[in-house]
């Protein structure tokens, strides 16, 4: 079996954004959502720091879809529009999405983004990848592991434009992997283990 | 149509704030939910507070009309035809909620053609069908007089009135995303809360059509369904108690949910459901003497209506309040506030009393066509006043 | 639930509305092709049109000099994807969040899109559409009549960091002899101190690449955030931290370099000169100075005269290997041990003394070293703690770092301690410091900028477009920042990019001055600060855009680059090389520029020898755009051979004495010190720097960025709550030069005393005003006998903040 996922160093994250735009450009996110952002952890400001100057420390946190393996939102949708995928990603069938936003109160990681109306894009048009499905009023969207680059062998677009390289893509389930030998050396933890969701994004120090 | 003919100026508020709704909700077809005070980060909002309510109140009706069969109370056998009614109108307005609350209706085949049956709303849509289809039943056969079929069907009815509030706590309930959902007690509270509304709204309905002289409840009755009323506010207090004990006593996360609640943004709703819709209304009815004054039964029974309504929105909006983790990506607003907040927009407000409008038009309609004359037809429609209580109450 | 509501449909909608006729006052709405989203809401999610899909590449390099080589995925004649270059070697290939932005911001709102004439006062920002014919016109009769009126240097040409230098930016000012603003007084603040010393005449002091950054033990950033505003090399940045580098960032905010480095030393803003000497200090104290490297490299054991201060040495002729150009130079003499006397430095088998006073001909002599262990005695550890605000603890930590772990890089960055009026004493400790310890010439380590990479193989093989002779610029009256304050001749102003509001402060008196111009053009792709301002306003395209299937040829570190025209130029916008030519025309002189690009690239690749033999136009055609340099496997070192008089790494600054600055000594910044009676008034010191969203104030017009980030201050939470200030709170900032109102954001990582933030950015997106209305202008007296200058200083502010 094959289970894609990512290893993301939180050290050689630089809280630069550029996975985040990198995501909106390929997936061509509408105006007002992000598949994908860098948030800096305990902050409500980017670029905020924890303690009191000059004893501070900073931790960028980026967030996408964690592509669970025990998906909350997989479980709840009502129509089946939320699936698992054979190569491990939680991906959403959009024309099967009647818009009940279940998933969203469901997923811990509030990963999920709605088209409360028309998607706007600006600029006016469909950029990204051609074969990214282009999605309407009413239905919920995240990151999908870029589907369409990882069908055809790419790297997500995140990982390949991170100037850090401090992104891994690969598949879990082959030991071998760098990114499974990485979660192993580097002790990588999931976000919010406690929810039993065995998140496929692993992060480490 | 005695009810809707009679009561002109009702009807034709009703009609006009259904009018309303109607035009609101096709504007917000247009324009997609965007119209609405939702957003990412406070994805569910009065729709969805107002299908839990709407769940809620329909149970005083079933659970007293088949309760007289179950459990052969006949005392309550009078009161069933109105109690059905107001419980088939008010799961219409439940299930109406649901489907405006939709963003992709067009799309809402698919949720016959590939259900998942993992997910509570698929259970819930299945129960609240079938409760729809049991309350129907229940008029045809108490209009057409068939006892035994009535008494058959309030086996079945029970526990589905029952089921129908423990799913729809599931879908809440059973959210490990949500800190002040995610608890077993959900269900029993959604029961406790049910009974309570319920009962609180059949009282007052009961009360206005005596007064409009449609139908005719004995006094006694109306004390002796105020005393249940107690009992039910009693558990239900009982309950949100025991929850908020279990989120506050470890003082972790649960804690955080549970100073939103006393002390955050949604304290007001909180305090007046704890205060205005279970202690006052608790203290009232507790005495004998209070259930036998109508004037209180109502006004209590108002409280609890609208208590429980409060409940509606301190549960739903809480859970959304603090993320588990601030500024996730579905979690845009602005340049420097990453969490959300909620306000609804007139839109929702419009919708959300449009909705209740109709169901109104269709109690008085149907009430009209099913309830026996209660002799004295030619009083005046001065009455109504109560039920414009009500509306605005429900609202 | 309440209060606000989330502002999920407060984003604008923009849509491009067709129309060139751009109403006044309405500028830049109007737009490309109308495309739209509407679709059917009942239509399956299908994939994207299935368009006509080709890729181009190009070299992006900005003014971050980054020089991200792109890979532009064009669709239906719109840029839809842009990713890195394949063709490059994987660890070159790179880009960042500007790069990707670009599919946005080429498109964004704020584009000019016409040719514009102002109708309304100038700063008003009225103007009605005209033709190319008539803007061009209009440009070249003002320059015309201003130069028969008041003489060549009354027109004033500059093209600005914000519009491409890729192809001709001296040609047009050579063609019409303007004037063009002499010294910049951008980014060479410390360069300034660190010139008379290295003499590498660059800002840059020493020649190697961030490449070596893992070769170091220690890294010490000084004002330096490379992982903000380099943000395509920060790379090296990990590399070196998994390499076992120790990286040290000193900055008076806890910047994203800050908090990814192994220690952070927080300094009072512009007292870094200090915490440099304080270095310095205890380098010597402790004894931990190379001397081998002293006395071999550096002009320490030169001799200077007590009594004059003057260098104790001979006039000679001195040959230029390369050139064979003769000039006469000072050689200095040394204590040489060995006999017991004053011997020129360079003389065979002399073995100089460090330290020591001797008595020649009735002169007292003493070794540089030795007269800098007297200068320095005031400057104790302690001082300089006292002076930096850093615990004299930590300044000796530093110093034990830096001179004992093994290769050393101490790295300065352009934006923070240079933007002080002391900068150039900064430099000058600097060099004292590197040459103590020699961090120089050595694999891993080095003084220097290291942002946009530092030094990587280029190449002078690359022919210069010849201009006949007669063309020449006019010599600069003085320089551009200098003009609003001084008598000049200028009348007539053409800008490419916004030079006056970025490349001054002040911006009051700047804009006072350019109000009073006869006339004022500008070019330029967005609708920046300056363009209100301006007479005829003419429309650039992006380096996106082109008329041609080639573009610019550029140095892309490592690789040379000739761009491919991805989409044709949006509007009625024009290549810069167009516009030149067009209004070179109205001289009859275009024929002394190229036709095309492709003219111009292949006559610059007409002696393609040396580490670019045989690059041909149809060979980069080829190769996705790109060439790698013949030479890019060895790695560029600096070496020990320093352009100053005597060869060597120089520490005493004869020409200095006057100004108190042989050595080194501190002095406060102009407005910035704690001191100052101003704060009374104006308590807190306004910063500004880099951020990952901006390149000064280019990407201002990104709808994409715009989601997160605008004219935002940052402000510690003491300051804040004293002022009863709150994040999202709109703030006035204020000072004698004048005000503008942004918003705050309140920040942990801000020192308490200061604020902070980004580089500008267009004026029309504040509520009021713009930043640089409060910056200091003023100018440094001795820095005008210097190479570069004054510096402008920006970050030399005081100012006040109170809610608006």
């Amino acid at each position: 079996m094959t289970k894609l996922g990512l290893a993301i160093s939180l050290d050689r994250c630089i809280g630069c954004q550029t996975c985040a735009n990198a995501c909106k450009m390929q997936n061509s996110v509408p105006m007002g959502m992000q598949w994908n952002r860098v948030v800096t952890e305990g902050c409500d400001i980017m670029d905020g720091a924890h303690g009191t100057y000059p004893d501070l420390s900073r931790t960028y946190l980026p967030i996408a879809c964690q592509h669970c393996e025990n998906p909350a939102c997989l479980k709840v949708c009502p129509t089946g529009a939320t699936y698992k995928d054979e190569m491990g990603r939680v991906e959403i069938n959009y024309d099967n999405c009647i818009g009940c936003r279940m998933c969203m109160a469901a997923c811990p990681y509030n990963a999920r983004s709605f088209n409360w109306e028309d998607p706007v894009h600006d600029p006016d048009f469909n950029y990204g990848d051609k074969d990214v499905p282009v999605r309407v009023k009413g239905v919920a969207e995240k990151c999908t592991l870029c589907k369409e680059r990882t069908d055809r062998g790419d790297e997500p677009m995140c990982v390949k434009c991170c100037p850090t390289k401090a992104r891994t893509f690969g598949d879990l389930d082959d030991p071998k992997s760098a990114i499974s030998q990485l979660i192993r050396e580097k002790h990588a933890y999931v976000l919010l283990e406690d929810k039993g969701t065995k998140p496929q994004v692993h992060y480490f120090d | 149509m005695r009810l809707l003919t009679k009561n002109k100026l009702l009807t034709g508020v009703l009609a006009v704030l259904s009018v309303a709704g109607v035009g609101a909700w096709i504007y917000q077809l247009m324009g997609g939910l965007a119209v609405t005070g939702m957003s990412n980060a406070n994805s569910w909002g009065l729709y969805i507070a107002l299908f839990m309510f709407f769940v809620g109140l329909s149970a005083g009706g079933l659970i007293v009309a088949s309760s007289a069969s179950v459990f052969h109370i006949e005392k309550y056998k009078q009161v069933a035809m109105p109690a059905i009614i107001l419980s088939t109108v008010c799961i219409c307005c439940a299930g109406a909620f649901v489907l405006i609350d939709l963003g992709g209706i067009q799309r809402i085949w698919h949720l016959f053609a590939s259900p998942n049956l993992a997910s509570p709303l698929v259970w819930d849509i299945c129960v609240i069908t079938l409760y729809l289809v049991i309350n129907v039943l229940y008029l045809r056969f108490m209009h057409r007089g068939a006892e035994h079929a009535v008494a058959v069907l309030s086996r079945f009815a029970l526990p589905t009135a029952v089921l129908v509030h423990s799913v729809t706590a599931w879908i809440f309930g059973l959210q490990i995303a949500k800190e002040g959902w995610f608890s077993a007690i959900m269900a029993p509270i959604f029961v406790a809360s049910a009974m309570d509304s319920g009962l609180a709204l059949l009282l007052i309905v009961l009360v206005a059509l005596n007064a409009a002289g449609v139908f005719e409840t004995p006094k006694r009755l109306i004390a002796s369904l105020a005393g249940l009323l107690a009992t039910c506010i009693a558990i239900d207090g009982f309950l949100i108690f025991c929850e908020a004990l279990t989120m506050g006593y470890p003082g972790a996360a649960g804690a955080e949910t549970l100073a939103v609640m006393v002390s955050g943004p949604t304290a007001p709703f909180f305090w007046a459901e704890v205060v205005g819709g279970l202690a006052v209304p608790f203290l009232i009815l507790v005495f004998a003497k209070n259930r036998e004054r109508t004037g209180l039964v109502v006004g209590a029974s108002v409280l609890v209506v609208a208590g429980v309504l409060c409940k509606r929105l301190w549960l739903l909006l809480t859970a959304f309040v603090i993320p588990n983790i601030v500024g996730a990506p579905g979690v845009l607003s602005g340049a420097w506030m990453m969490a959300g907040s909620y306000a609804p927009t007139a839109v929702e407000v419009l919708i959300v009393l449009g909705v209740p409008s109709l169901g109104a038009l269709a109690f008085m309609a149907l009430g009209s066509k099913l309830l026996a004359p209660a002799g004295a037809e030619e009083r005046a429609s001065a009455p109504a006043a109560a039920e414009l209580d009500l509306e605005a109450q429900t609202a | 639930m309440g209060e606000t509501t989330v502002s999920r449909g407060a984003l604008s909608r923009r849509s491009f509305l067709k129309g060139a006729g751009a109403a006044a006052g309405a500028l830049g709405l109007a737009g490309a092709a109308g495309m739209t989203t509407a679709q059917d809401w009942l239509a399956p999610a299908k994939a994207h049109a299935e368009g006509e899909e080709r890729v181009a590449y190009l070299c992006h390099q900005f003014h971050c000099l980054s020089a991200c080589c792109l890979k532009c995925t064009v669709r239906d004649g719109r840029l839809a994807l842009i990713e890195p270059n394949d063709a490059l070697r994987e660890e070159d290939q790179r880009i960042c969040l500007r790069g990707i932005n670009e599919i946005q911001h080429v498109y964004a709102a704020d584009r000019i899109q016409t040719p514009l004439r102002r109708v309304g006062e100038r700063g008003e920002g009225k103007f009605e559409a005209i033709t190319w014919d008539e803007a061009i016109k209009a440009v070249a009769d003002a320059i015309k009549e201003s130069q028969a009126k008041y003489g060549d240097n009354s027109f004033f040409f500059r093209k600005s960091t914000e519009a491409s230098s890729a192809h001709g930016s001296g040609y047009l000012a050579a063609l019409l002899h303007a004037e063009t603003g002499g010294n910049w007084g951008l980014d060479r603040g410390q360069a300034n101190g660190l010139d008379a010393g290295c003499g590498v005449g660059a800002f840059r002091a020493t020649n190697n690449a961030l490449a070596e950054w893992p070769l170091a033990s220690t890294i010490i950033f000084l004002g330096f955030n490379p992982l903000e505003s380099s943000i395509a090399w920060t790379k090296a940045f990990f590399d070196a931290k998994d390499a076992g580098a120790k990286i040290i960032t000193v900055d008076t905010r806890f910047s994203p370099t800050a908090s990814k480095s192994h220690q952070w030393v927080s300094v009072k803003p512009g007292t870094d000169a200090a915490l440099v000497i304080g270095m310095v200090r205890a380098i010597m104290d402790e004894g931990w100075y190379d001397e081998e490297f002293m006395k071999a490299h550096t002009g320490y054991p030169f001799l200077i005269d007590r009594a004059t201060g003057e260098v104790y040495g001979v006039m000679r002729d001195v040959t230029d290997e390369k050139t064979g150009k003769v000039s006469r130079k000072k050689a200095p003499y040394v204590w040489d041990v060995a006999t017991g006397t004053a011997r020129l430095f360079d003389e065979e088998g002399v073995d100089p003394a460090l330290e020591g006073t001797w008595e020649v001909d009735g002169r007292t002599l003493v070794t540089e070293f030795s007269a800098l262990r007297e200068a320095y005695e005031p400057y104790t550890l302690e001082w300089a703690g006292e002076v930096s605000s850093v615990d004299p603890a930590v300044i000796r930590g530093l110093a034990d770092d830096y001179a004992n772990r093994g290769p050393a890089f101490l790295c300065f960055g352009l934006g923070g301690p240079d933007k002080y009026t002391n900068a150039d004493v900064l430099g000058h400790a600097l060099v004292l410091v590197t040459a103590l310890t020699g961090n120089t010439g050595k694999k891993g380590c080095g003084t220097g900028w290291y942002g946009g990479g530092g030094a990587f193989h280029a190449t002078s093989a690359l022919q210069s477009w010849k201009l006949p002779e007669e063309f020449k610029a006019s010599k600069s009256q003085m320089p551009m920042y200098d003009m609003p304050y001084n008598d000049n001749n200028v009348h007539v102003a053409l800008t490419f990019g916004d030079a006056f509001t970025l490349e001054a402060a002040d911006a009051n008196s700047m804009l006072e001055w350019v109000k009073g111009l006869d006339f004022f053009a500008i070019c330029d792709i967005y609708h920046s600060s300056a363009v209100d301002y301006a007479d005829i306003v003419l429309p650039a395209c992006s380096k996106f855009e082109c008329d041609e299937e080639v573009t610019d040829l550029r140095d892309a570190k490592g690789y040379l680059s000739l761009g491919q025209k991805c989409i044709d130029p949006l509007f009625e916008s024009k290549t810069d090389l167009e516009i030149e030519r067009l209004i070179a025309a109205q001289w009859g002189y275009d024929q002394y520029l190229p036709k095309s690009h492709e003219e111009y690239a292949r006559h610059r690749l007409s002696k393609a020898k040396g580490n670019i033999e045989g690059f041909t136009i149809e060979k980069f055609q080829a190769n996705q755009g790109v060439l790698r340099y013949l030479d890019s496997d060895e790695p560029v070192r600096s070496t020990l051979k320093f352009a100053t008089d005597t060869g060597r790494m120089e520490p005493y600054y004869e020409k200095q004495i006057k100004f108190g600055q042989a050595f080194p000594t501190y002095e406060t910044p102009n407005e910035a010190y704690e001191d100052n009676a101003k704060r009374q008034q104006y308590p807190l010191v306004f910063m500004q720097g880099k951020s990952c969203f901006r390149i000064h104030a280019y990407y201002s017009a990104s709808a994409w960025f715009q989601e997160y980030f605008g004219p935002q201050v940052n402000i510690s939470p003491v300051d804040a709550e004293a002022r009863g200030i709150a994040t999202g709170d709109a703030v006035r900032i204020t000072n004698d030069r004048g005000t503008f109102v942004c918003t705050a954001l309140v920040n942990n990582a801000i020192q308490p005393g200061t604020l902070f933030m980004a580089e500008t950015t267009y004026n029309h997106y504040y509520p009021e005003g713009f930043l640089q209305n409060v910056t200091n202008s003023h100018r440094q007296e001795r820095c005008y006998e210097m190479t570069y200058g004054p510096q402008i200083p920006y970050n030399d502010t005081l100012v006040e903040i109170e809610k608006a």
